[in-house]
């Protein structure tokens, strides 16, 4: 399990809100890429490679966003939701899929697969952060 | 020697082979053919029997003449039947056998023996077997009624009491029974080789019908295990293009990533220099992105797998939504973006609203990325039988040089403006396929430096989607 909490680069957190994140994806490009943004802000964030271990890293510790790749080995991103809703791990966490699979930057309907959110690949660096805290601040609010 | 009889035998055969090609009639001149020369020879026999082993007396009234008449009666036939007169020819075999009939019995009278009583009666009662073998049908009950009557005429006028005289005359009753006997078997025989005939040709027909039949569903089968076929391949197809799309943009996106959080400064300060470079890789990247996403956007359409999926729609609401998600887009440029609904569109209409979406999605993307200062607006209007939806641009437009091919695919605007504003040039071509796979049209009018307008117009309810041969690409835009 990679885990990594501390900011390498950059001055300022823009988070205000207490956000941390757990990212579920089995390219590990795509996991250094968002701990890099994420680092840059400050958030702590926590980093698996499939969604088994993703069940374990729930069991103990929990985060404001779960972000998820759709496409996993074994069980994919849809199930682990749909998993991680049914034993009521992360009660207050907020969902994001991210997936190369969209139309033009929309998925069709996050929503009904218990998603809160949706980042399409490749995303804008600067559009991630201020997104998952308008999420955070939706559930707060 | 030998050569002569294959000869005659040639002769024979095509002497019994019926000319006619109607079934009946084929059957009615068979049978006419062989009696007629059966008929010819036995005559003769009897004729030289008669007059050389029995030496009878010749007379008007003698069984040499009655010979003499049933040759030249069975030779009139022959000749009728040559010349395909099977009517004529079978009127004259019944009235030989009518002849013969009343024919002995007035012989028998004449000779004073009761030869007659015994010889007649078989002969009467084959008149109507005759004409059931060579006449139509409805000639078999009038021949049958015409015996009937000239054998009571006959018996009852000359009633067999008022025989005073001989005894029977075996030697006559021989002949002329031989004679009948064999005629009625030759003609029976006939008879059974047609009706087994015809039972075959029948069953042939139904056998052949039922193998028609499982041909037929043997056919069927396989076009429908072709269909199935062809189906997995175009799924299989899909897949591939899916799979192979995932493949080339997972790496794809990982550079642009990195290379985003660099330029971002999140893995520390590069020079301008360095920058720049960056930059330079960013855009390539993009680029390179898109014109994959567009390749297969593209092979997608032309591989038949973008099934239009109609579904009742509210044209408002569905691109309302769609300009929802582009207004950043042009907002970051400083542009507004404007949907103006006339009265006149009609609430609902069927059609596909993902392919809608995309269309309006590739035109307006276009009409933001080449406006740099002014406005974007999508206007919709119905008309009687189609509703139209109008994006127009103020921005660099068109030259007219290139509005003509503007929907080719691979065809983009030459010159600075192609460095400037950089794409695929697939958009247009993809969009144009849209339309065509939603049975609409798509057209173009474009002012340089002003900006261009795209018409879309779009029926109101399903219908069949017209085919657009490649080189008729152009015809929307002219």
């Amino acid at each position: 399990m990679q885990h990594s909490s501390t900011s390498r680069f950059g001055e300022l957190s823009v988070s205000e809100l207490p956000l941390s994140v757990l990212l579920v994806d089995n390219d590990e490009c795509m996991c250094e890429i968002l701990e890099l943004i994420l680092n840059y802000h400050r958030v702590p964030n926590y980093t698996v490679q499939d969604a088994e271990a993703a069940l374990a890293f729930l069991e103990d510790n929990t985060v404001a966003v779960i972000i998820t790749e759709l496409m996993l080995p074994g069980m994919d991103g849809y199930q682990l939701v749909k998993q991680v809703r049914k034993a009521a791990l992360a009660p207050a966490a907020r969902f994001v899929a991210i997936s190369a699979f969209h139309i033009n930057g929309a998925v069709l309907e996050p929503q009904k697969h218990g998603f809160d959110g949706f980042i399409p690949k490749p995303f804008d660096v600067d559009d991630v952060v201020p997104y998952l805290q308008r999420l955070v601040s939706q559930a707060g609010g | 020697m030998f050569q002569g009889w294959e000869r005659v035998q040639a002769l024979v055969n095509q002497w019994l082979t019926p000319q006619a090609a109607e079934r009946d009639e084929a059957f009615r001149e068979g049978v006419l053919r062989s009696a007629s020369v059966i008929m010819m020879a036995l005559v003769t026999l009897s004729f030289f029997i008669t007059v050389f082993v029995f030496k009878d007396e010749w007379g008007v009234l003698s069984y040499p003449t009655l010979h003499l008449l049933g040759l030249a009666l069975s030779m009139a036939a022959a000749l009728a039947v040559s010349r395909h007169r099977l009517v004529a020819a079978g009127l004259m075999m019944v009235l030989m056998a009518l002849i013969g009939a009343n024919g002995v019995t007035l012989l028998s009278r004449h000779n004073d023996t009761v030869t007659g009583l015994f010889l007649s009666v078989p002969i009467y009662s084959a008149v109507p077997l005759v004409t059931a073998l060579v006449l139509p049908r409805r000639w078999i009950i009038p021949a049958s009624v015409l015996s009937i009557i000239s054998y009571s005429l006959i018996h009852f006028t000359f009633p067999a009491e008022t025989f005073t005289g001989e005894l029977l005359q075996p030697q006559f009753i021989l002949t002329t029974v031989i004679l009948l006997v064999l005629f009625q078997g030759i003609l029976l025989h006939q008879l059974r080789v047609e009706f087994d005939a015809r039972l075959l040709a029948m069953m042939h027909s139904i056998v052949e019908t039922e193998q028609a039949k499982q041909q037929a569903e043997i056919a069927r089968l396989q076009a429908e295990a072709d269909r199935r076929r062809a189906e997995d391949a175009d799924h299989a197809k899909t897949e591939f293009l899916a799979n192979i799309s995932h493949e080339l943009r997972t790496p794809l996106n990982a550079i642009i990533g990195y290379d985003e959080a660099m330029l971002a400064g999140m893995a520390g300060v590069f020079t301008e220099q360095q920058y720049k470079l960056l930059e330079r890789i960013q855009h390539n990247s993009r680029r390179l992105l898109n014109l994959i996403n567009d390749v297969l956007d593209l092979s997608k359409i032309e591989a038949g797998a973008l099934e239009v999926y109609w579904a009742p729609m509210e044209p408002a609401q569905v691109i309302g939504k769609t300009m929802d998600g582009l207004r950043s887009l042009a907002e970051e440029k400083g542009l507004s973006l404007r949907l103006d609904v006339a009265r006149s569109t009609p609430r609902v209409v069927v059609s596909d609203p993902n392919k809608v979406e995309q269309i309006v999605v590739n035109l307006l993307g276009n009409a933001i990325k080449f406006t740099d200062v002014g406005e974007v607006r999508v206007k919709l209007r119905g008309q009687p039988d189609s509703w139209q939806i109008t994006i127009t641009d103020t921005g660099v437009g068109i030259p007219p040089q290139a509005l003509a091919s503007i929907f080719d695919p691979f065809q983009q605007v030459n010159g600075s403006l192609k460095r400037k504003y950089r794409g695929t040039g697939l958009g247009l071509s993809i969009t144009k396929q849209l339309v065509t796979t939603l049975s609409g049209t798509i057209s173009v009018e474009s002012e340089l430096d002003k900006g261009s307008t795209f018409v879309i117009v779009l029926p109101l309810q399903r219908t069949p989607s017209i085919t657009v041969p490649d080189n008729e690409h152009t015809d929307a835009a002219q």
